[in-house]
């Protein structure tokens, strides 16, 4: 992935990670509500990194 | 709970410390990239450890805890987003760190700065903001030991007054072992023993965290389903957002860009011996940090779950431990002990080497690397008594605190990015950026709530001015001579090690 993609994708990170729940989920006491979402958004980052870091080969 | 409990516990504790320490001492060799950057030879596991212990530390198991308790789902949303962020800063700027800091011998954040911008008050300003910001958020891991302390025990001891000040005799005892600890950890062998008695810490931070929460659950509400629907049902209040924009985002972008301007962390990106460790350092520190954020944030919410009486949100995690077996909280003490005391000493050995190779090297450049190292030493002293001292004024709650002191380091966030990625960039624009935004940023943090502008928080406008005046003053200068050259040898290195 090139460095401008990666820093695409955390401005998407960004405006999600705030607005979704600031305008959708904030009203919502459920577990699956807020609490959910930014474990997924996590889950998704981590995933995006590590196939970042397969690329990663170092041939010397 | 008691006090000979613990006393027993943390002796047993320290004395695995401290043999850990004297066996990374018998590794020790001279100079500085040894003492500070254990020579740039640590293996993936004790790196992505290392990186994990320094960063999470007592405020995660005390402060986010008290956090989640009291405020609910806000806090959860600004844990989760300093992980996102810090996963992406490290596949991003890791590789950069890591080469510059291979190529051209440098040991601190500050001297990589300095280097960039061909200007040793680069270098200066960045480390001196640096020590102020970072003496408070040293205090606040004594202050989580003392706190902990205090409230578990069923003794107390006289307070006394000095200059002034009641100090509690038990919260002193804790602010004093935390000290000492991570002072044998930073003193004795420097980054090697730092990160071999973090690599061991962080294991026990996460065995204990996991094991407490599936206590607490079968415990106080019969299972994770229990847990589910008692929060949902009863505490659903604290399910909802209700963290104030301005408090979410005021609180949240220092901790976005923590990877980037706390120098505790990101002299780590210099310390990997190979490509293969740093990329197992980043594996390593996203599951670590995923886990033990859903299991700290669980446990704020399950406390509130349970029904016992909390006067204070920091004192959350110590009635809980009240209310659990003596020996799981004991274990779950050391493991916060832990947390505080391996990111207390990263800390201090950070600190120490900007201390002595950005301030004292170059006010006397002709110094020898030995005593380079020996000014380092007495730094570490000094130091940790600066915090003593800081903590024992026992200044708010200690979540804000913590963020305050990166609210301060943001400041830096620019400078660092456009080291690496705007050409344009120069050092009119990184020195007045950061003198002009950290005093402003300073000012309004000391000033109070009150003061804040359409009450949004300092690190907000601390950022905005930041930036204005970085791109601002840049495009009105030149950039300054090797800029080129060092951007073009940095992104060789990083083509040549493979890391695109």
């Amino acid at each position: 992935m090139k460095i401008r993609t990666l820093g695409m994708i955390a401005l998407i990170m960004a405006i999600l990670s705030v607005g979704v729940p600031y305008t959708i989920l904030g009203d919502i006491g459920r577990i699956w509500a807020s609490y959910l979402y930014w474990t997924i958004l996590t889950v998704l980052t981590i995933v995006i990194g590590f196939i970042h870091l397969r690329g990663w080969d170092d041939k010397r | 709970m008691n006090p000979i409990y613990i006393g027993a516990a943390l002796t047993i504790w320290f004395f695995i410390g401290v043999v850990i320490a004297y066996m990374a001492r018998k590794h020790l060799g001279k100079g500085m990239p040894e003492f500070f950057l254990a020579n740039r030879k640590l293996g993936g596991f004790i790196s992505g450890m290392t990186y994990s212990a320094t960063t999470f530390s007592a405020f995660m198991m005390v402060g986010l805890v008290g956090l989640t308790y009291s405020t609910g789902v806000g806090a959860v949303g600004f844990e989760m987003i300093y992980i996102i962020f810090t996963i992406l800063l490290l596949v991003i700027f890791a590789p950069r760190f890591w080469v510059a800091g291979k190529k051209y011998d440098i040991i601190t954040p500050p001297e990589l700065m300095a280097k960039r911008y061909n200007s040793r008050w680069v270098g200066i300003v960045s480390s001196i903001i640096c020590l102020i910001m970072l003496i408070p958020y040293a205090s606040v891991q004594m202050m989580g030991v003392g706190f902990l302390i205090e409230g578990m025990t069923s003794t107390s001891l006289p307070s006394f007054q000095i200059f002034g000040v009641t100090v509690s005799g038990l919260y002193l005892i804790g602010v004093l072992l935390v000290a000492g600890f991570s002072g044998i950890s930073a003193f004795w062998a420097g980054m090697r023993s730092v990160s071999w008695t973090d690599a061991f810490q962080a294991i026990i931070m996460l065995g204990a965290s996991v094991i407490l929460v599936i206590f607490v659950f079968y415990h106080f509400f019969g299972g994770p389903a229990g847990f589910v629907t008692e929060i949902s049902t009863e505490q659903s209040h604290l399910l909802e957002l209700n963290w104030d924009l301005s408090m979410f985002i005021g609180l949240t972008l220092p901790w976005a860009f923590f990877a980037l301007t706390n120098p505790q962390v990101s002299q780590r990106m210099f310390v990997s011996d190979s490509v293969k460790s740093i990329k197992q350092m980043i594996i390593y520190f996203s599951i670590f940090a995923l886990v033990y954020t859903i299991i700290t944030t669980l446990l704020g919410l399950s406390i509130a779950g349970t029904g016992l009486t909390v006067t204070d949100p920091d004192r959350a995690m110590p009635v809980l431990l009240g209310n659990v077996p003596v020996l799981l909280a004991l274990v779950v003490f050391v493991s916060i002990f832990a947390a505080a005391t391996s990111t207390l000493s990263s800390v201090t050995l950070t600190l120490s080497s900007l201390g002595s190779r950005d301030l004292v090297k170059k006010v006397k450049p002709s110094i020898s690397e030995k005593l380079e190292v020996y000014s380092g030493k007495i730094i570490i002293v000094i130091i940790l008594l600066s915090c003593i001292v800081f903590a024992n004024l026992r200044l708010d709650m200690i979540a804000v605190l913590s963020s305050m002191a990166s609210g301060g380091l943001l400041v830096m966030a620019p400078t660092i990015i456009g080291s690496f990625f705007w050409k344009r960039s120069t050092t009119e624009g990184a020195l007045s950026s950061m003198v002009v935004g950290g005093i402003i940023t300073s000012f309004l943090y000391l000033a109070g709530e009150a003061y804040y502008p359409l009450g949004w928080w300092p690190s907000f406008w601390g950022l905005i001015v930041t930036v204005s005046i970085f791109v601002g003053v840049s495009l009105m200068t030149e950039p300054p001579d090797g800029t080129e050259k060092f951007l073009d040898e940095v992104e060789e290195g990083v083509e040549e090690y493979g890391m695109v």
